[in-house]
């Protein structure tokens, strides 16, 4: 009679705690998982925990593009891109295509950020010149390059100052353009021998170009001795307003040769005096 | 009776009872509770018989939802949400009135009127197996115009003009298809030294043009320009490719052509290819270790303007195994050929690339790549002058653990060696994200690289992703970076960009990119007089059908 009465109240009992989503998708069919009442065909299936969520163009691509003829979709798929898409770079970058491309148009994200993972960093005016500059195979779209020393890829450069007022070759300038020149231009470029006269990679005179105060450059050969005699401070230093300031400093004249024997601007040496009155 | 069983009869009758009073008058539900929850959608334990409505908005606990769909005891929602949240539900609909039924028809009219139906005549329909597998596809065509503007201060700008053309899979009848790729492009201006076909301003490219054919269990094969279908490492070919297929997808045959030029694309009948290729892959029952194999593989002569003659070898290999370790093989082999074929010289490994993804737990992902190429290809560059590509080793790894699933850590690092120079450069640092900030709608990361080698430096970056699902996307991002040894002094440099996508219509949409960079040339102001600024910006209008 226990046992009797046993059965009847777990007959009166509540019916089975509701199994989880996950245990009823995997034991049983419910058709309302993924169908809804608005048409068989019209499918919303949760493809995200499969471990391949569907992003951009993959949202409304058919199933059967990708799952061809299986009929129960357990049948597995490859998940690399190269399984359904056909390569162009000829396998140069394996299969890892999303950290390139975007997954709703292909239409490349790789940009000068991202080349700062490689053996070349985009600096200066290289992050935003045509990506066929530098290269150059459009048949086979190849990227590798070889990481070259500037002078390799402007030589042009270089030989373009031939016959202007910084001839590099007659200077006697060397090819390794990172020591003078910055990535965003040519023009602009440090001299770093110029400091031990006059400094010019820092303090008030940083960035002026050569010819702001170099009145001529056509002969210059660099000898170390500052004895150019053509830098032109007046052409920006009035000669009235500096006599005034310059009253009470003894041996003043206004004189550009006479500026530079007080003012280096080197580091701990000469004198920094203000700015006022520099008309630029 | 005993007493025993007159109280187990008490119970059955009272069980019984409220057993048929339940099912009679079940209590109405005054919540719902979300069962699962995708990225855009949600789907509720409550249906149109709980007074659910197509466009009811329902308010959830963190959010609202717009409802869908719905049947009679489930709807989809659209919204964001977890699954277990609850919410109210509306109150019932009012009860029809009561209506009597018509009585039940007698046996005999039952019967006669199953006996007439059955003697009806009715059209029989006949099952058509419909078409499947790649051959399902309806193939797709993506159309592009658009302008590009690059800009340096003090340098000024070039503008090109663009129409781009992707149609893959296009059916033409009988089974043949069409494939096209190509861009079209015309310099409106350009500033500063030109390497790259200076003289040609305007360009025309055409990466694919050919007809196809693919049918399973028999013949295959492409005709036109040919970037052949599925042969690892193959150039693109003026010519043909042609196998036959089996119905399990296995393929073989040869292709054979002319080869483009490498810069212009323009059709040469100075250079040419030819080989044989095989193609194969299988799945395997879910309850195996290896779950999907591919392998592929090659073997050609090409003579090309820039390598000579060659003969080259190249195998691919993909596997799935279980269902969290991916992997990946290609490997080439090749040699010159001086003086026809038979005198081979300098025969050796000239490529060789392994990719592994693995997923030991569902919140850890590992990634690792390492690529080899070893053959230096010799490139015009500029009028007269010639660089040699190529040779690089590089290599890549990185580690993401998603504790939750608004929050990412990883660790990406690498490493890039030009075999030529002699020069790598080495990263590595760590990413924080959380990709559901603003639940679907936005998410947001940021990163620090730590750099070494022969330019040594920093990169720090904050970068924003914004979305409306299938309507809007908005990725922003700022960056600083440090670079020592390509420049007099140390070099800083401030960047933004901003890349935007909208759906104009349900072909149509807009793409915009733009990019700025300030270079602080050793100085402290952004945009001082020494310093230098760059900037790009991309406009695309393209139509996807």
């Amino acid at each position: 009679m226990s046992v009797l009465l046993l059965l009847i109240a777990a007959a009166a009992a509540p019916g089975p705690a509701p199994r989880s989503p996950a245990m009823r998708a995997s034991m049983d069919t419910r058709c309302e998982t993924c169908h809804s009442v608005g048409g068989w065909t019209k499918v919303t299936f949760d493809h995200s925990k499969t471990g391949f969520p569907l992003e951009g163009r993959h949202v409304s691509t058919s199933c059967r593009a990708c799952h061809g003829s299986s009929q129960d979709f357990t049948e597995p798929v490859a998940t690399s891109c190269a399984a359904c898409h056909r390569d162009v770079h000829l396998g140069e970058f394996g299969n890892r295509c999303s950290s390139c491309h975007d997954p709703s148009s292909w239409a490349s994200r790789f940009g000068p950020d991202a080349h700062r993972l490689t053996n070349f960093p985009l600096t200066g005016r290289h992050a935003a010149i045509p990506c066929e500059e530098c290269h150059l195979n459009q048949r086979d779209r190849r990227f590798t390059r070889s990481t070259v020393d500037c002078y390799t890829c402007h030589q042009a450069d270089y030989a373009r100052t031939v016959g202007t007022a910084i001839d590099h070759l007659r200077a006697g300038f060397g090819t390794d353009c990172r020591s003078c020149h910055f990535p965003t231009r040519f023009k602009g470029a440090t001299f770093p021998a110029h400091n031990a006269c006059f400094q010019i990679t820092g303090g008030p005179h940083a960035g002026i170009s050569c010819l702001d105060c170099h009145s001529s450059l056509a002969s210059f050969t660099p000898t170390g001795t500052c004895t150019t005699n053509t830098a032109d401070c007046m052409r920006c230093h009035a000669c009235s307003r500096e006599t005034t300031s310059h009253a009470n400093v003894g041996g003043f004249q206004c004189k550009n040769r006479k500026c530079y024997e007080c003012h280096t601007f080197t580091p701990g040496a000469g004198v920094a005096p203000s700015r006022a009155g520099v008309r630029r | 009776m005993t007493t025993r069983v007159r109280i187990a009869g008490a119970l059955l009758a009272t069980a019984m009872g409220a057993s048929a009073s339940q099912s009679e008058t079940a209590p109405v539900r005054r919540t719902g509770s979300v069962l699962y929850a995708t990225t855009s959608r949600l789907y509720l334990d409550a249906g149109s018989r709980e007074g659910l409505a197509p466009g009811q908005i329902v308010q959830l606990q963190k959010g609202t939802c717009r409802v869908e769909q719905v049947s009679a005891t489930r709807a989809t929602c659209l919204g964001t949400g977890r699954a277990g949240d609850t919410f109210g539900l509306p109150p019932p609909p009012p009860q029809p009135p009561a209506s009597r039924l018509a009585p039940l028809p007698a046996p005999s009219v039952v019967e006669q009127r199953r006996s007439t139906l059955g003697s009806a005549p009715h059209p029989k329909v006949d099952f058509h197996q419909g078409s499947s597998g790649l051959e399902a596809r309806q193939g797709s065509a993506d159309l592009g115009i658009g302008h590009t503007t690059w800009w340096t201060s003090r340098v000024g700008s070039s503008s090109q003009e663009r129409v781009d053309a992707l149609i893959r899979d296009l059916p033409l009848g009988a089974g043949f298809t069409l494939d096209v790729d190509l861009s079209a492009r015309r310099w409106s201006r350009r500033s500063g030294p030109i390497s790259f076909r200076p003289d040609d301003a305007t360009q025309l490219y055409v990466w694919e043009a050919s007809i196809s054919r693919r049918t399973a269990g028999g013949p295959a094969f492409s005709v036109g320009r040919v970037r052949p279908y599925r042969v690892p490492g193959q150039v693109i070919l003026d010519g043909a490719q042609a196998g036959w297929r089996t119905v399990g997808g296995t393929e073989a045959g040869i292709f054979g052509g002319v080869v483009p030029d490498a810069v212009t694309l323009a059709p040469s009948v100075d250079h040419g290819t030819f080989g044989a290729y095989w193609i194969g892959q299988h799945s395997y029952p879910g309850d195996s270790s290896l779950r999907f194999l591919r392998h592929e593989a090659r073997i050609a002569f090409i003579d090309t303007a820039d390598l000579g003659k060659r003969v080259e070898g190249e195998a691919l290999l993909e596997a799935r195994i279980t269902r969290q370790v991916d992997f990946a093989f290609d490997v080439r082999g090749g040699g010159t050929v001086s003086g026809g074929v038979g005198s081979m010289n300098s025969v050796g490994l000239e490529a060789l690339r392994v990719d592994v993804s693995a997923r030991p737990l569902d919140s850890v992902n590992l990634l690792g790549s390492f690529r080899y190429d070893g053959l230096s290809i010799p490139e015009l560059d500029g009028p007269g002058r010639v660089l040699n590509s190529g040779a690089v080793r590089h290599a890549d790894f990185s580690a993401a653990w998603e504790p939750m699933d608004t929050l990412r850590f990883s660790v990406v690092s690498g490493l890039s060696s030009d075999l030529l120079s002699h020069t790598s450069r080495r990263w590595i640092g760590p990413e924080i994200a959380l990709p559901r900030l603003l639940g679907d709608s936005a998410g947001l990361s940021a990163g620090y690289f730590r750099e070494d080698g022969w330019a040594p430096g920093s990169s720090a970056w904050l970068q924003l992703l914004a979305r409306s699902h299938g309507v809007f996307q908005l990725i922003a991002r700022l960056s600083w970076f440090r670079t020592a040894g390509i420049a007099p002094v140390d070099l800083d440099e401030l960047g933004a960009s901003a890349a935007i996508q909208a759906q104009l219509a349900r072909y149509v949409a807009l793409r915009l990119s733009v990019f700025g960079r300030t270079t602080l040339n050793g100085q402290t102001s952004p945009f001082g007089p020494a310093t230098g600024q760059v900037a790009f910006a991309d406009l695309e209008i393209a139509g996807t059908f």
